[in-house]
């Protein structure tokens, strides 16, 4: 049984009704770090259905430096597993995610060098605007008294549910086994043990991840359970890693590109030309619709609720959805290998659950704004390496990916070196494939990686 | 045993002097650029690399000792006298710092040297079967061209049937198919393992049962302390190295045998059988279960270490699932007999399904690699042979099931 009222509560929901969003990228003061948690504690919500009643949410997650900054011992932050100690912007961690050139983390407006430090991560949603900005001002004025400083971004649900390209954000996320919510079977979605997402349950493996340890000690609070013999307790119980980046997309830059390219690929296709060549790129539909499963662009109403009832197999050879297309890579389903039920097994040890929101205004061609804009990337799971990176490294930005020679995920992917110019995109079918530069239109701003520690464990670390 | 279908491996292991034990990584470093480009140029090489691993209090006092190990075809004299050529200068910045590397040296002394410090590598893997270096790299040549010339006339290419653009395309390519037919008469016939004899198969139930014996040892000894404590313990882990850029990645791995005699002549034993398996696997160009190894070996110590040298074209994560998923068994039988393998029982039972376990125990052991070369760094397993076969079906006849399939061929 998953105890929920420990789990915070970003990890079963999306809080789809709390529209507005604001992150604050915190650095701990060095001493006064642990009263600050302390007060932050009773506002932090849980998975527990009876929080629902609220209509305001706030969870917590932090760094290495902001385990330190609490007071944890060296001891005990090495039991923290090696992908987190290292962070997001560790060289070898930037070759695993292609953080490279103009990607790097020396770029970073925050988590990339020791001046973008962060410590903390303070994440507030509300229904509205207003809602928001008074949860805000208790938060803030927390952070004013006991000395945090913070770098803050806006984000943010559309009414519409549509992303900056158009995209309907179909929640294509895992079905997690013994959650709190009831999702349809789906064959393509055999559902993932929890163990997956929170430590100290089993995982698809049948194990538990790895879960760090903290000293034992006196305290009347209530503590987290203890691990094993060596009588520490189980810090990492009922946690999430989180693993969070900034990405720009460039929005004008994109369509422009787009267009170029469908005139190219599809003169005769006028100016739905553009939105077909984004959705070939993405491998969806913009109304969601997944492209594997509709095998044409146009027509066909959305099935919500077959939107994620799909595989790739039958189109094998990429005729329905281009093998490097953005959502194919990111969960590649049925698709890998020869035995599809062996695909489906394997793809389920490498989930995430996404709960990224939008940030900067939506672009109106009509009325164009100059600003930033893009996606706050956030994924939880529990093993950053055999997840979150394993994701990048071999789905996202493997060259040889479904039987490919040279390409990278059209979207998400790292370019190439500044030297190389094959960064192309193909999209297979009869008689052979087709073929088109890409122009990159996505940029990485910032990043980290994070652990949201169960309540418990954050009462525990809040008593320094 | 003879090397399966024509591909050698060398593995020398050198005491390094003592006045050199700390710096020799960086030196090799500060040739590495250079000794990649020279090797290039030299056929018979398909990967190369340099690891450090520490001594044990060894031979000649040395603290540190240095492992050379290339997978190349052909005759090992011929390969010796290539690598001198080659890249005898960075070769020789290196190996002068082991103990005894002769001045003024020659070909025949650094032959004679890499000789007299070379160990038998057990169970060597390569998926390139009969393929030699500039075989592959024609290939890949071949594709790469075909693919420009089909983007390039896209447009008027399209409107041909599949057996006519593919005709356009043999044309075409004429010259390119000459030079890699020319190099294809170089290729070695595959051979045939033999199967295991009734004996080596009561041999292996026996060893399998004492195991099992033994295991069970262990597992009391570490019941109460792997039950309870979850996988994985960063503690433990050794820095990780920066990976290579692209996809190709060099894994180099030490595990120190338990102790017994048993566990020592098990090894043996297993290793003996695995050559036929690697015989039979490196015919099939794969590894069933873990097909992006490029090449793996294996080298047993006389110190009691295990080494294990592969190549593979994924990430190290994917490789480590691939092994726990599909090849745990042959992971339990090889590495249950070293220390720090996760707990396991018969081979099968735990150990390697652990994947975090196993991947602290792969970290915990993984050797300090300055230098690795790879003849085609761009090309995993399933490249090479998706190349191979668009040069085949591009020399022979043709039909309109093959010209789709060689179309198909070309994804990107
Ligand atoms: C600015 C960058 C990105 C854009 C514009 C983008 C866009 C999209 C879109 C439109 C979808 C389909 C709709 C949906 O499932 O909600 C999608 C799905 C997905 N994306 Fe991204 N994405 C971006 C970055 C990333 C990154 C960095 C990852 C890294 C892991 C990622 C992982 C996924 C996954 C796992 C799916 C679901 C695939 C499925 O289950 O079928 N995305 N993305």
């Amino acid at each position: 049984m998953l105890e929920l009222d420990d789990i915070q509560g970003l990890v079963f929901s999306g809080y789809a009704r709390q529209r507005c969003a604001r992150y604050w990228f915190l650095k701990l003061p060095v001493v006064g770090a642990t009263g600050w948690l302390s007060r932050l504690l009773s506002r932090v919500t849980t998975s527990e259905r009876r929080e629902r009643a609220s209509d305001r949410r706030v969870n917590v997650a932090l760094t290495v430096s902001g385990l330190e900054a609490l007071g944890l011992s060296e001891a005990a932050l090495l039991t923290f597993p090696q992908a987190f100690l290292r962070g997001m912007a560790a060289p070898e961690r930037s070759s695993l995610l292609g953080d490279q050139g103009e990607n790097a983390p020396e770029h970073w407006q925050f988590g990339g060098t020791p001046a973008g430090r962060v410590d903390a991560l303070v994440v507030a949603y509300a229904e509205t605007a207003d809602a928001l900005d008074e949860l805000s001002d208790a938060l803030e004025d927390d952070f004013e008294r006991f000395g945090c400083t913070a770098h803050v971004e806006d984000a943010y649900l559309a009414e519409d549910l549509r992303d900056h390209l158009g995209f309907l954000d179909v929640r294509s996320n895992p079905r997690v086994r013994g959650g709190p919510r009831k999702r349809h079977k789906n064959p393509y979605d055999p559902g993932v043990p929890a163990g997956e997402f929170v430590l100290g349950y089993r995982n698809a493996s049948g194990h538990f991840a790895a879960s760090p340890r903290a000293p034992l000690r006196a305290s009347t609070r209530l503590m987290p359970r203890r691990t094993d013999a060596t009588r520490a307790l189980d810090l990492g119980r009922n946690g999430t890693f989180v693993a969070l980046r900034k990405l720009a997309l460039d929005v004008p830059a994109f369509w422009r590109f787009a267009g170029r390219a469908a005139l190219e690929l599809w003169p005769q296709a006028g100016s739905h030309g553009a939105e077909r060549f984004a959705e070939t790129l993405v491998g969806r539909r913009r109304d969601g619709a997944a492209l594997a499963a509709t095998d044409a662009l146009v027509g066909g109403p959305f099935d919500a609720r077959a939107a994620n009832r799909f595989g790739y197999r039958r189109t094998g050879d990429g005729a329905g959805c281009p093998i490097g297309a953005h959502v194919r890579r990111a969960n590649p389903r049925d698709s890998l290998g020869d035995d599809p039920a062996e695909s489906l097994a394997s793809v389920q040890n490498h989930r995430l659950i996404r709960r990224g929101r939008l940030y900067g205004p939506r672009f109106d061609p009509a009325a164009p704004v100059a600003a930033e804009r893009g996606l706050l990337f956030v994924a939880l799971c529990a093993d950053l390496e055999r997840q979150f990176e394993f994701v990048h490294e071999t789905w996202l930005n493997h060259p040889h990916f479904g039987g490919l020679t040279h390409e990278r995920d059209p979207i998400a992917g790292a370019p190439p070196a500044a030297d190389t110019t094959d960064d192309t995109f193909s999209i297979q079918g009869a008689p052979f494939r087709r073929q088109v530069r890409l122009e990159r239109c996505v940029r990485v701003r910032g990043g980290a990686y994070f652990f949201m520690p169960g309540l418990r464990a954050l009462a525990y670390l809040a008593e320094g | 045993m003879p090397a399966p279908v024509g591909k050698q491996a060398l593995t020398a292991v050198f005491p390094v002097l003592a006045e050199s034990g700390l710096t020799i990584g960086t030196s090799i470093e500060a040739v590495s650029a250079a000794l990649c480009e020279k090797l290039t140029a030299a056929e018979s090489v398909h990967s190369a690399r340099f690891a450090l691993l520490d001594a044990r209090g060894g031979r000649n006092g040395a603290a540190t000792l240095l492992l050379f190990a290339t997978i190349f075809d052909g005759d090992t004299r011929v390969h010796l006298d290539e690598l001198w050529s080659r890249g005898g200068l960075e070769l020789e910045r290196v190996l002068g710092q082991c103990a005894g590397w002769t001045r003024p040296s020659t070909r025949e002394s650094f032959g004679r040297f890499l000789s007299a410090h070379a160990r038998p590598v057990a169970a060597l893997f390569s998926a390139q079967r009969e393929l030699t270096v500039p075989q592959i790299r024609a290939d890949f040549a071949l594709r790469n061209a075909l693919s420009r010339w089909l983007s390039e006339h896209d447009r008027e290419l399209r409107a041909l049937a599949p057996i006519e653009i593919v005709r356009r395309a043999g044309e075409r390519f004429g010259a390119a198919r000459a030079v890699a037919e020319t190099l294809g008469a170089t290729e070695t016939l595959v051979g045939t393992a033999s199967p295991l004899t009734f004996r080596e198969w009561v041999a292996l139930g026996l060893t399998f049962v004492r195991s099992c014996l033994h295991d069970l040892g262990d597992l009391f000894g570490g019941l109460w302390h792997d039950t309870l404590t979850s996988s994985g313990s960063a503690a433990a882990l050794a820095p990780e190295p920066i990976g290579t850029s692209g996809s190709w990645r060099t894994f180099s791995h030490v595990a120190e045998l338990k102790a017994g005699d048993f566990r020592r002549s098990a090894l043996r034993l297993v290793l003996r059988l695995l050559d036929k398996f690697s015989w039979k696997a490196s015919a099939r160009g794969k590894v069933p279960g873990a097909e992006a190894v490029q090449s793996a070996g294996f080298v047993l110590l006389e110190d009691g270490r295990l080494i294990f040298l592969a190549d593979f074209d994924a990430s190290v994560e994917s490789a480590l699932e691939r092994a726990a998923e599909r090849a745990r068994g042959l992971v339990g039988m090889i590495w249950s007999h070293t220390r720090g393998f996760p707990i396991s029982f018969g081979w099968y039972q735990g150990g390697a399904r652990d994947v975090a376990k196993l991947r602290d125990f792969a970290r915990h052991g993984e050797l300090r690699t300055p230098f690795r070369y790879s003849g085609y760094p761009e090309l995993g397993p399933y490249q090479i042979h998706d190349n191979a076969e668009i040069r085949r079906i591009l020399s022979g006849t043709l039909d309109d099931a093959v010209a789709r399939r060689l179309l198909s061929l070309v994804r990107d």
